[in-house]
């Protein structure tokens, strides 16, 4: 097995045997080829076609399909938009400070939070699309564009959020790319090939090419996690800069910056899951990685719920009667909701991951879902009970116009939005390797060049 | 054979009446039914000596009906010096969107008079489908009105002085007349003051709460409103500062309110400064960063394509 | 003044004119009844001079206003602002009703709503007309991102509909919730008179699907030199409008100095304390002409049932 080609004698010095064994492991999943994968991307099609017959329904038939009417303005596309940028900011600020604070255990897991940024914030503004009602008219958002609007500010934010998290993936996507480039399991005039030489950019791993690389690295990482942070910050300015009641609060940058972050790392530990699981990589994510990345997810959850109580105490306990009409809101139509997002969101993974004896693979991810879930409600919490308790009570208007109920284009562009996601992982994971390979060779033993990539 | 003719003759003669009363029947039921089905008009006629001392007759032709009026459009009036007749035509008009016919006359235009001075008038509507005709006369003397603003020691009045010219061109002093002063706004005319006359003269005393336009301009309107004798005068004084060389600041009396519309705010088209500025430091400083970094990206692509050069694959 | 008929003593010749007099007269009749204008094409309004009058439906219609760019420049010198007497008011919706047809809304998308308001529980309800405020300080037009809504110099909040993207962020930055949304593509306002009129903010027909519309204190109309619809429609002359600049405000019937109005009634704006600095006044609801009761009699179920939220309605079910 040794398959070392002669004209690859340059890379002599870098690839070997164990180098080879990871790639070829790496590479089935680089390929199409079972069945389980050929059904479930077929599946997640099948779902985006369904949102797209949504979108097309409410082009074709105005906004008055969804359920939003002349009170509740924003509904679930609004929320979708919240949560799935919310994930991308845990994505940049893991990705971006796990490599600044160089942890080794972090390593497998890098490559999937850094694709988890740019995918979320790729299908985060689709949603917000979705709530425009003229989309014709989208570009005036930057030939007309006031600085003055929040709006304005996040469409800068979210554009130059996306472009630095895209340069970011690729800078740690390099060595990949080289090691891809240069092994032998592809053929060497296929696409893939092709595509890896360019996007190597003759990438060789010598300390000259190093000490650009870590520089780039470093520098991103930092700016990633400044972008990140305000990014969201603006995000929650949208709502707290306006006066109704239960928006206009003065911690709303730093609530969502936290849930945001508590959101992405949920789906990072389901992500972990899903992956290990399929691509049998038992090997390289091992239960210190859920265990690690738990611990994080349980100080998130203690920031979420603290933020979230402090949120509502100073609401329920002041006397102001559109605050109390809000939380009596909350508390009658909306118990239930109430109830699993900001409990049980908070609770159930402070005691599975609290606990040592409690913590096993499968039971972190439990508590993994058990927070998106609850930080999906959490979203949809925020967003519409506040707009049907405004200051003016609701009157001379027409009963339907009293409560929101999102209808079936809401759902099946929800559906189309996370279908695409997952679409969208699944075809990253094909492409790349979804386990950095250029750091594992150090775990096996091989002296590595001088000044390599950390 | 007289029997026959008498039988015959009440037989003719009770037809007939029977007739008569039969085609006054349909005739009365088909005529009232005509009238019926018509709204019955109501003109009223008034003449106003305006401010620019031209004269105007105006008539109006409307019905009433549930309370809510109902103008007669492009519906001809004619005007007469009295009794209807060829020689006694002063002219005619056509009502206009409001039911408003019009004569405008100059001010030299003299009326006919009769001999204590009083003018009448009589405007004819002749009907049509829908309105009844209608008629209405109006008795008017001409008044001479002036309109002055005096300042003595510091109290400013407004002053009328209003009389009747007399056959030998003296003026006679007007006797009742209750004159209302205005003034003219946007939208309609805001009365500021009345009073009533006293040897032909009236006044009032300035107030002192009257707002005038961006420059302190004002204009005033004296009013008689429907009089019965001289109808309706309006005379103005338009567009005066109290002492006119005295600059606004020093004129309590009239209120000015600045309107300053601001260049630059929230709401505005216009950003405040410091969020442009804010804006651009903070968009320089991260894609500065961004820019290195693909600077750097090239830098690698450049050194790959050095090294593929100088090491050839052996 | 009635033509007097010269009546034939011939019994034939009255027999043959009285037929045909019958016959002429019914063929009249049908004629006559024509004449008159049906009912649906008037609309009641008050004049200026105070006079209940029925105008033309199309008199009311949109002349033009000014193009797109001309809008945004307001009238030179003047700053618009409104009173509405509370203690005057008493729910008869005309002014609701006019401004729909004006503006070619259909029912529950109104400009102008009108509240059941109560200050506190021991105080009586009064009804509240709530138009769009033009705020001073608007929210609407701060965080519009492209710039639809925008403050004109004269004092009015507009709507540039062409420049709309239907984002609906103004929506949820006023408090007043005086804006609405046009969620479908309206039938009505789409006729062919007003496709041929080039858009204008200041009318705002026909409406563009997909966009933000809101009482706009119909720009059009005082540009003529007359009131905006609401004013003129009101019976009771509950709503005065005019230039503050002149420092005068008139309901058609009366015209009166506005800070003798306001200082006379203590007049005061809808929550102050918000700081959008409106310029809709409210005078307080004393000296009540009618009991609010009145405000509820003869009126559709649909419309009853819109109140029962109103805070009097669930106090007096609750306790």
């Amino acid at each position: 097995m040794t398959g070392i080609k002669t004209h690859h004698i340059l890379k002599i010095k870098i690839m070997d045997n164990t180098e080879l064994s990871l790639i070829r492991e790496f590479a089935p999943q680089l390929k199409i080829n079972s069945k389980l994968g050929q059904a479930w991307i077929i599946i997640l099609i099948t779902g985006f076609i369904i949102g797209l017959f949504g979108l097309y329904w409410q082009i074709h038939k105005g906004h008055v399909v969804t359920g939003m009417r002349d009170y509740v303005v924003w509904g679930v596309y609004i929320v979708n938009f919240i949560f799935f940028m919310g994930l991308s900011y845990a994505g940049a600020l893991i990705a971006g400070s796990l490599h600044l604070m160089k942890t080794a255990w972090s390593k497998p897991i890098m490559r999937m939070a850094e694709i988890l940024t740019v995918v979320s914030l790729m299908i985060g503004p689709l949603f917000i699309i979705l709530c425009i009602g003229r989309l014709d008219r989208l570009y005036y958002l930057f030939i007309f564009g006031r600085i003055q609007s929040p709006i304005t500010w996040d469409v800068i934010a979210i554009t130059t959020d996306l472009i630095g998290c895209i340069i970011f993936l690729y800078l740690a996507l390099i060595p990949d790319m080289a090691i891809l480039r240069d092994s032998d399991e592809f053929k060497d005039n296929s696409w893939r090939k092709k595509l890896y030489r360019i996007l190597a950019l003759g990438y060789q791993d010598t300390p000259e090419f190093n000490k650009i690389l870590n520089r780039s690295k470093n520098i991103m990482a930092a700016i990633i996690i400044a972008i990140a942070i305000i990014v969201y910050s603006v995000l929650a300015w949208i709502f707290s800069v306006t006066l109704q009641p239960g928006w206009h609060s003065a911690i709303f940058g730093p609530y969502f910056v936290i849930a945001a972050v508590y959101s992405g790392t949920g789906v990072l530990i389901i992500v972990m899951w899903l992956y290990r699981k399929i691509y049998h990589l038992e090997a390289y994510i091992t239960k210190e990685h859920f265990v690690k990345v738990g611990v994080l997810l349980l100080i998130l959850a203690a920031f979420f719920g603290y933020f979230t109580f402090s949120e509502y105490l100073t609401k329920w306990y002041g006397s102001e009667k559109n605050d109390s009409f809000l939380i009596d809101r909350l508390f009658s139509d909306y118990f239930w909701m109430f109830i699993i997002s900001n409990y049980a969101g908070v609770i159930i993974p402070l005691v599975i991951i609290g606990f040592p004896n409690l913590r096993t693979i499968n039971s972190i991810t439990f508590a993994a879902i058990i927070c998106v879930i609850a930080l999906w409600f959490n979203r949809y919490l925020i967003v519409v009970p506040t707009l049907e308790t405004p200051f003016l009570p609701i009157q001379d208007s027409r009963p339907e116009f009293l409560n929101y109920s999102s209808t079936w284009v809401e759902w099946s562009t929800t559906l189309g939005g996370t279908a695409l996601f997952c679409l969208l992982f699944t075809l990253a994971s094909k492409f790349v390797p979804i386990i950095e390979v250029y750091g594992n060779k150090a775990k096996n033993g091989i002296p590595k060049s001088d000044n390599p990539i950390t | 054979m007289e029997k026959l003719k008498f039988i015959s003759i009440g037989r003719i003669l009770v037809g007939v009446f029977f007739s008569i009363l039969f085609t006054l029947y349909f005739v009365g039921i088909s005529y009232s039914q005509n009238e019926e089905s018509k709204f019955r008009t109501r003109m009223s006629l008034d003449f106003y000596s305006n401010n620019d001392k031209t004269k105007t007759i105006k008539a109006t032709v409307f019905t009433i009906k549930d309370r809510i009026r109902n103008y007669a459009i492009n519906e001809k009036v004619y005007f007469y010096y009295g009794e209807r007749s060829d020689e006694n035509l002063l002219d005619s008009a056509t009502t206009d969107n409001n039911g408003i016919a019009q004569l405008d006359f100059p001010e030299e235009f003299r009326f006919l008079t009769a001999e204590d001075r009083t003018i009448s008038i009589t405007a004819y509507f002749d009907g049509n489908d829908s309105f009844t005709e209608k008629s209405a006369d109006i008795n008017f003397i001409e008044l001479e009105m002036e309109l002055l603003l005096t300042q003595i020691d510091g109290s400013k009045t407004i002053e009328v002085r209003a009389y009747e010219k007399g056959i030998d061109d003296e003026m006679i002093p007007v006797k009742i007349a209750d004159i209302s002063y205005y003034v003219p706004r946007y939208f309609s005319d805001q009365k500021i003051g009345e009073s009533d006359f006293t040897v032909g003269k009236s006044s009032i005393k300035f107030p002192d709460n009257i707002a005038g336009d961006t420059i302190g301009n004002i204009s005033i309107l004296a009013r008689i409103e429907d009089h019965s004798i001289y109808g309706n005068v309006e005379r103005s004084i338009t567009n005066f500062r109290w002492g006119t060389t005295q600059p606004i600041e020093d004129d309590k009396s009239l209120m000015t309110i600045e309107i300053t519309i601001p260049t630059r705010a929230l709401w505005h088209t216009n950003a405040p400064l410091w969020m442009i500025i804010t804006l651009i430091i903070l968009l320089t400083g991260v894609w500065s960063h961004y820019i290195y970094v693909i600077f750097q990206l090239k830098k690698i692509h450049g050194l790959g394509k050095k090294n593929k050069l100088s090491q050839p694959a052996k | 003044m009635a033509r007097k008929n010269k009546k034939s003593k011939n019994s034939r010749r009255n027999f043959l004119n009285s037929s045909m007099l019958l016959g002429t007269s019914a063929l009249l009749l049908p004629e006559v009844m024509s004449s008159c204008k049906k009912p649906d094409d008037k609309v009641k309004v008050l004049t200026q001079e105070g006079k209940l009058v029925e105008v033309n439906k199309d008199e009311i219609t949109h002349c033009h206003g000014a193009s797109r760019e001309e809008s945004r420049e307001g009238i030179p010198n003047r700053k618009f602002v409104m009173v509405i007497d509370l203690s005057k008011c008493r729910n008869a919706r005309k002014c609701v009703d006019l401004c729909q047809e004006a503006h070619h809304l259909l029912p529950g998308q109104e400009f102008i709503r009108v509240y059941l308001m109560q200050r506190s529980e021991k105080s009586a309800p009064y009804w509240f007309p709530k138009p769009c405020f033009h705020c001073n300080n608007p929210l609407c037009a701060s965080v519009c991102p492209v710039g639809a809504t925008y403050k004109r110099s004269d004092g009015i909040v507009l709507v540039d509909n062409e420049r709309c993207i239907g984002c609906k962020f103004c929506m949820t930055g006023c408090p007043y919730n005086a804006r609405i949304f046009i969620w479908e593509k309206l039938e009505v306002g789409h006729d062919e008179e007003n496709e041929k009129i080039e858009y204008s903010p200041e009318t705002g027909i026909p409406h563009r699907e997909g966009t933000v519309a809101k009482c706009d204190f119909c720009p059009d109309m005082i540009r003529q030199k007359k009131l905006p619809h609401c004013v003129t429609a009101c019976p009771m002359g509950v709503i005065y409008f005019g230039d503050i600049n002149e420092d005068s405000v008139t309901n058609g019937e009366e015209t009166v100095s506005f800070s003798e109005l306001i200082k006379n009634n203590d007049g005061y704006r809808y929550l102050e304390t918000l700081g959008t600095d409106p310029s809709v006044y409210y005078l307080p609801a004393t000296a009540r002409l009618f009991p609010f009761e009145q405000g509820l009699e003869n009126k559709d179920e649909e419309i009853i049932d819109r109140y029962k939220n109103a805070p009097y309605f669930k106090n007096k079910n609750n306790g």
